[in-house]
């Protein structure tokens, strides 16, 4: 598999600088962008790493390149996931360093190079699927649902967390990493509801509805547009799935009007999940994400 | 300001200006003061860049107010938010997430350590604007690297600056 680089900023550039020390990659080194295009557009590579700030250049490469082939844009703060663009869907956004400092080190770099190299990757990649080892770098969708879930089950967690002399206090503590100077819900929350509205929100892009589905109806359209943002294969029976998917349920199925003593019995039942799906997406949202929880 | 606007106008400033435009600036400056390389234009360039400053001084204190305001005070919803789920409901759920990036970001001292940061480079750029600069660059050296280091700090400082989420269903 052939590789080019071309980086903006030339010598001074991290990319260029990381291309020089790597094997088997052509630099394209024209200064002039217009040039450096041309010599992408006419390039034999099969894949392009490319450090662009000019739009209108990216544009120029993204509607002429082969579909035949990928690029990947890099910036030094990355991009937001995005959606394929390009004609054939062949070029891609490389989203901020999940780990380490806010520029991409040569040793990610080098991952993420060995990584597209491997068999099926760059097959699955434009199938519309992000394998796993690129995770860290290719994202496609703003996971919405999942900022949004991640929001209650923390919100749950502070709840429990602020409450004196409820029994899961230590626990949930433990689980949001401090205590700060969390809120106490003056009334009894009802996350039921809550859940209800997010979902039926999220699900009809934040219109509000006349007519409520069914539990049943939101809970399998969220799961669908999560097996989306976490870009989960729709086959995939993992345990990650099944804890998303049954924690919806539980906290639909809640009752607000339970006495105290039995809410903290249910509260006490629920939280093993909450503390699995909670620390799963609070990687998915700090960017951080991982294979399963 | 919302965070999203936050977070394009720090990208601007610190990935657009500081570590782009000064910081490449200042280098190459260095690179002709030391004798490495010839550039006529240099000294031109570094003198725009200067100029530009106390624009983008403000630009950087008013990205820093943002972060202060969201340490003080806790978010109102957005209007979306409050349509969908009740106006207490959403102040809860934010107040949570503010609370636990006050710890977890440790925002207070990063706030701090940012204002440090910007007035250090402040004062290093005005003593190298205060210089003058059509004489020979070398006599600079010091200065430029003094300027080098705080903009490297600063661009590092603001790199790690956060907001909380303002937004709960987008």
């Amino acid at each position: 598999m052939k590789f080019i680089v071309y980086d903006h900023k030339g010598s001074e550039g991290a990319l260029q600088g990381w291309a020089k020390t790597e094997e088997d990659i052509s630099l394209a080194t024209e200064r002039n962008v217009d040039k450096a295009v041309a010599v992408l557009l006419s390039s034999d590579a099969d894949v392009m790493f490319v450090h662009l700030d000019d739009d209108s250049a990216w544009n120029r490469l993204i509607n002429h390149v082969t579909e035949s082939k990928a690029v990947f844009r890099l910036s030094s703060v990355g991009f937001a996931p995005t959606k394929p663009v390009g004609k054939g869907q062949n070029c891609f956004h490389v989203i901020p360093p999940t780990t380490g400092s806010d520029a991409l080190s040569s040793a990610q770099l080098t991952e993420f190079r060995n990584a597209l190299t491997k068999e099926d990757v760059l097959a699955e990649l434009r199938a519309g699927q992000i394998p796993g080892s690129i995770r860290s770098f290719i994202w496609f969708e703003e996971p919405y649902l999942a900022r949004s879930l991640h929001i209650l089950l923390q919100a749950m967690l502070a709840q429990w967390a602020a409450e004196t002399g409820h029994p899961l206090r230590d626990q949930a503590v433990q689980v949001l990493g401090c205590r700060g100077n969390l809120p106490s819900f003056s009334r009894q929350a009802d996350w039921a509801l809550m859940l209800r509205k997010m979902l039926g929100s999220v699900l009809h892009n934040g219109r509000t509805i006349d007519t409520s589905p069914t539990d049943a109806k939101l809970t399998e359209v969220a799961m669908k547009k999560m097996h989306s943002e976490l870009s989960i294969k729709e086959d995939s029976s993992g345990s990650l799935v099944n804890k998303v998917e049954t924690v919806i349920q539980k906290i639909l199925q809640a009752s607000p009007s339970l006495k105290q003593d039995d809410q903290k019995q249910a509260d006490a039942r629920l939280f093993p999940l909450v503390k699995s799906v909670y620390e799963y997406l609070d990687a998915v949202c700090s960017g951080q994400r991982k294979e399963g929880v | 300001m919302r965070n999203q606007d936050w977070q394009r106008a720090r990208s601007e400033f610190n990935h657009g200006w500081l570590k782009n435009r000064l910081l490449v600036g200042l280098l190459k400056c260095m690179r002709v003061a030391e004798g490495q390389v010839e550039d006529r234009e240099v000294v031109r360039t570094l003198a725009m860049l200067l100029n530009q400053w106390p624009e983008m001084r403000s630009e950087a204190a008013r990205l820093l107010r943002m972060v202060e305001e969201r340490i003080v005070a806790p978010m109102d919803p957005q209007t979306s938010d409050a349509a969908v789920l009740s106006a207490d409901d959403c102040r809860f759920l934010l107040e949570v997430e503010r609370q636990l990036w006050l710890v977890r970001e440790q925002a207070p001292s990063r706030l701090a350590e940012a204002r440090q940061l910007l007035e250090a480079i402040n004062q290093d750029l005005t003593k190298l604007n205060e210089a003058a600069l059509d004489g020979e660059l070398k006599s600079q050296l010091s200065n430029l690297e003094a300027c080098v280091k705080a903009a490297r700090g600063l661009g590092e400082q603001f790199s790690k600056l956060t907001v909380p989420r303002d937004c709960i269903l987008c």
